[in-house]
């Protein structure tokens, strides 16, 4: 799911496609994507993780698919239910964790990406500043902003930690 | 092949100094990505139940549960801080083989490493090893294994934990291969449960499953010295296109965590 979902969110800052006017999206990835996140009818915020439509449509309609969008709130929202159903998914097996997307507007305009590796790959990596930084957000969820840049630090020269418990106290 | 015996020698020999640098830099990677995603995760109504379960059933406080001030046993903290950092399914994965082998192994390593008071170098050559290994053991099992219905982060991440606890204490080859036997047998998990609580459980079942196959083994606890290759092993009963050959190649020169993927979002696969 992670390269279709780039792709579209690539395509929703580009072309801000209304979602009224949005005949179809066609979805094509590999075998992975169909299991794993096979769930075409979510009953849970939990199980939106797992459902190729709903996260196509959320990453359309949404500014981020970040934590907060996996509610059950969203599994209800008309927009996002409205969206998923014009989702035209395919499994192209070779294309692995890959993706080839397509919006099709009803104006019969269409906009397109494909990508063969996805985002976090070796091959497409999360840059170290993107890490961090998705480890600066979700850290501080729970520990303190002081905490979590002592735990960075700690984390970097790890061989240097004489007692794993300087890093394990930072924790909480 | 004596694919079980070569794997315990290659984690009782291997030293962080015979780690190429990247691969010791993409381990500390794998290390920051789990923690910031376990402590992402804390708020998470599974780690919640968790954090309960911990806190009535909890034993002597000797290790740390992710996101409160709680200790528990080495067993249940394992278990704990395995399900909380796979909770949010935001963790690292291996494209090929679909496995999240750090959540598996570095819960159960950090417990064990809190309680014997070990350092930073130990818990990071007991994480890429453990990796390496459960990495091994899933291109061995094959893409049919995971077609099947098992999840392979289940099945092979109990190796990942098994290994990393046996190579933090340097355990003997004798005791690994034990070990392995073990947790081997407790290998499950299937995709069934995707979308509820229990596929973070497995991530935390692994850990606990580890921390428990190391540590019996140590004590002289005695299993199967072929529980891989073995007739009635896990390439005969969990695949039916098993490859040995890959599990071994480049055993040491290659590896295997340099093709270790992090999520830029939460999702399932």
């Amino acid at each position: 799911m992670h390269g279709t979902l780039g792709l579209l969110e690539e395509i929703r800052d580009k072309y801000h496609p209304e979602p009224d006017d949005i005949e179809k999206i066609k979805i094509e990835t590999g075998h992975v994507a169909f299991t794993a996140a096979g769930n075409k009818s979510p009953k849970t915020g939990r199980e939106i993780k797992f459902s190729l439509w709903y996260l196509a449509a959320l990453a359309l309609l949404e500014e981020n698919v970040g934590l907060d969008k996996f509610v059950d709130e969203k599994v209800h929202d008309p927009r996002v239910i409205k969206l998923k159903n014009k989702v035209d998914a395919h499994l192209v097996d070779s294309l692995g964790f890959g993706a080839r997307v397509s919006v099709i507007m009803k104006n019969g305009e269409e906009y397109k990406r494909f990508r063969p590796k996805q985002k976090g790959s070796p091959a497409n990596p999360l840059s170290t500043h993107e890490l961090i930084a998705k480890f600066r957000n979700a850290a501080q969820m729970t520990i303190t902003e002081e905490n979590t840049e002592r735990l960075l630090e700690k984390i970097k020269s790890i061989e240097q930690i004489s007692d794993i418990t300087q890093v394990m106290d930072l924790l909480h | 092949m004596k694919v079980t015996k070569k794997l315990a020698e290659f984690l009782h020999e291997t030293q962080l100094n015979d780690l190429p640098q990247e691969v010791i830099e993409k381990g500390k990677m794998c290390f920051l990505d789990w923690l910031g995603c376990a402590l992402g995760g804390v708020s998470e109504e599974t780690s919640k139940v968790i954090f309960d379960y911990v806190k009535e059933y909890e034993g002597k406080p000797h290790a740390s549960i992710i996101g409160s001030e709680l200790k528990a046993d080495v067993n249940y903290a394992a278990l704990a801080n395995g399900v909380i950092g796979h909770a949010l399914d935001y963790d690292d994965y291996h494209e090929d083989t679909v496995i999240h082998a750090t959540s598996t192994c570095l819960p159960a390593i950090l417990a064990v490493a809190e309680r014997k008071r070990l350092g930073g170098l130990e818990v990071l050559r007991a994480l890429i090893l453990g990796i390496e290994v459960c990495i091994r053991l899933g291109l061995g099992l094959g893409r049919y294994h995971y077609e099947l219905g098992w999840h392979s982060t289940a099945t092979t991440g109990r190796f990942a934990a098994t290994a990393g606890v046996a190579n933090l204490l340097n355990m003997s080859v004798n005791e690994i291969i034990n070990a392995f036997g073990i947790c081997g047998t407790q290998a499950s998990g299937v995709r069934q449960v995707f979308g509820t609580m229990t596929k973070p459980l497995h991530a935390g079942k692994c850990a606990m499953d580890g921390v428990l196959s190391a540590l019996l083994a140590e004590k002289g606890f005695t299993s199967s010295k072929e529980i891989i290759e073995g007739e009635l092993g896990l390439f005969s009963v969990l695949t039916e296109t098993p490859n040995e050959g890959i599990v071994l190649d480049g055993l040491g020169t290659k590896y295997h965590l340099l093709d270790i993927c992090f999520k830029p979002y939460a999702t399932c696969a």
